[in-house]
């Protein structure tokens, strides 16, 4: 469907704006590419859904080549995330916005080609609702660095289901961490071991052992040096833990003096 | 849509597992209210080593039913790791600047919340209670259990 500039409202809206007198397809089509590979990494960890039909554009102006796209369904979160989070990154952030993985900030590091070659583009300026909201210039990548400079990472574990396997490259898996509710990118050896365990524990409650990356706000975003995962499906044949079901007459009369007398040993 | 979470600390957990009768009702309804799906229960790994010191019938039913119990869908235990451990230092040292107690342990769940965005943390333990609504953003409620849904007639 083509719109007319007036009538693009609802949704998000992306201006590419050509360095030159007018935008080449080259650019257009690159430009495309690297929102499309953005909005599916944020909307998978709001909706845990990487359909590819599930936005579709609403309005195509191009005067100044202009895209209008909003989800299929007319939700409106992960609209508002993503044009939420590409203001936070684009405003120089420390801290990664909510829902924007290690993988959406990569997309939006990768969109520093744009602006380079003879086809650059000068910004792309992001709206919602009609209403500008933030302008992706050349400096994206160090602004996406700024973020992904990673502040803790220790050794550890990270619990959540298992989904997504990629061998393409470097072999990962992701895991939805039950704590922060994050898909955390987690780096195994790509040997037919691993490949196989990793098959098995698909879609499975898992507990991943290895070195957790962090960002500064204490949000896993990967797990390297895997040493162990473990099968984390609860035993449904244990005893159940009811009120009061470990008697100890001592917790039962007083939970803090309990605590403090046996915290000092 | 998320669903809400709240935090239980040892005192909690524990006063529920050996059966502290003041928790019964509240504890209870709560629990009822995540099987139904409508709530979460966030508790640090200290929980779990803490649950240890309970006696029981025997070590290995005891075992079985704090496995149980750390393992429920409802139940989210969140590591005790670098970003809770440099949370809690600050809190420590704000608690010594303003004499406010707070133990090392404390210091981890209030952490706890802090780092996963928890705006409710339950406790029994008059200490930690005294900080109630004094750290975070919004400033988290330190309270003892309550249920806040419907409750059944009978």
């Amino acid at each position: 469907m083509i719109m007319a500039g007036a009538q693009m409202a609802e949704g998000l809206t992306f201006t590419i704006q050509p360095d030159a007198e007018s935008a080449s397809l080259s650019l257009f089509r690159k430009s495309i590419e690297d929102i499309e590979r953005l909005i599916r990494d944020v909307d998978y960890v709001i909706t845990r859904d990487k359909s590819p039909r599930r936005w579709i554009i609403s309005g195509l102006h191009a005067s100044a080549p202009t895209v209008n796209i909003r989800p299929i369904l007319g939700d409106t979160e992960s609209v508002d995330a993503i044009a939420r989070g590409i203001a936070i990154v684009t405003a120089g952030a420390i801290e990664p916005p909510r829902y924007f993985t290690e993988a959406a900030l990569d997309d939006l590091r990768r969109m520093n080609r744009l602006f380079s070659g003879r086809d650059r583009a000068r910004a792309i300026i992001v709206s919602l609702n009609a209403t500008e909201t933030a302008t992706i210039r050349e400096d994206i990548r160090e602004k996406a660095d700024k973020i992904l400079a990673e502040t803790y990472q220790n050794l550890g574990s990270i619990e959540g289901d298992l989904e997504a396997i990629n061998l393409h490259g470097a072999s990962t898996f992701t895991v939805w961490d039950r704590v922060s509710l994050a898909p955390v990118r987690c780096y195994f050896p790509k040997d037919h071991k691993w490949i196989n365990r990793v098959k098995e524990l698909l879609e499975k409650r898992v507990l991943v052992q290895g070195t957790i990356h962090y960002f500064r706000n204490g949000v896993p975003r990967a797990i390297t040096k895997i040493e162990a995962i473990h099968d984390y499906t609860p035993d449904v044949s244990l005893p159940k833990a009811e009120f009061g079901s470990i008697p100890d007459r001592d917790a039962a009369h007083d939970p803090v003096a309990f605590l403090r007398l046996v915290r000092v040993g | 849509m998320a669903i809400p979470r709240r935090t239980w600390d040892s005192s909690i957990v524990i006063g529920y597992l050996a059966g502290y009768p003041d928790f019964k009702t509240e504890c209870d309804l709560i629990i009822d209210s995540a099987v139904k799906g409508d709530c979460e229960i966030l508790v640090s790994t200290i929980a779990e080593v803490e649950a240890a010191y309970l006696v029981g019938y025997s070590d290995e039913d005891s075992e079985a039913k704090i496995k149980e119990f750390f393992s429920r869908s409802y139940v989210v235990v969140a590591a005790y790791d670098q970003p809770v451990a440099a949370a809690a230092r600050r809190l420590i040292r704000q608690g010594k600047a303003q004499q406010r107690k707070l133990s090392s342990h404390d210091a981890i769940h209030l952490a706890t919340c802090e780092v996963h965005h928890i705006p409710i943390l339950e406790t029994t333990d008059p200490d930690l209670l005294r900080w109630n609504q004094i750290i975070g953003n919004p400033p988290i409620i330190v309270r003892k259990p309550v249920f806040e849904g419907q409750r059944p007639l009978i």
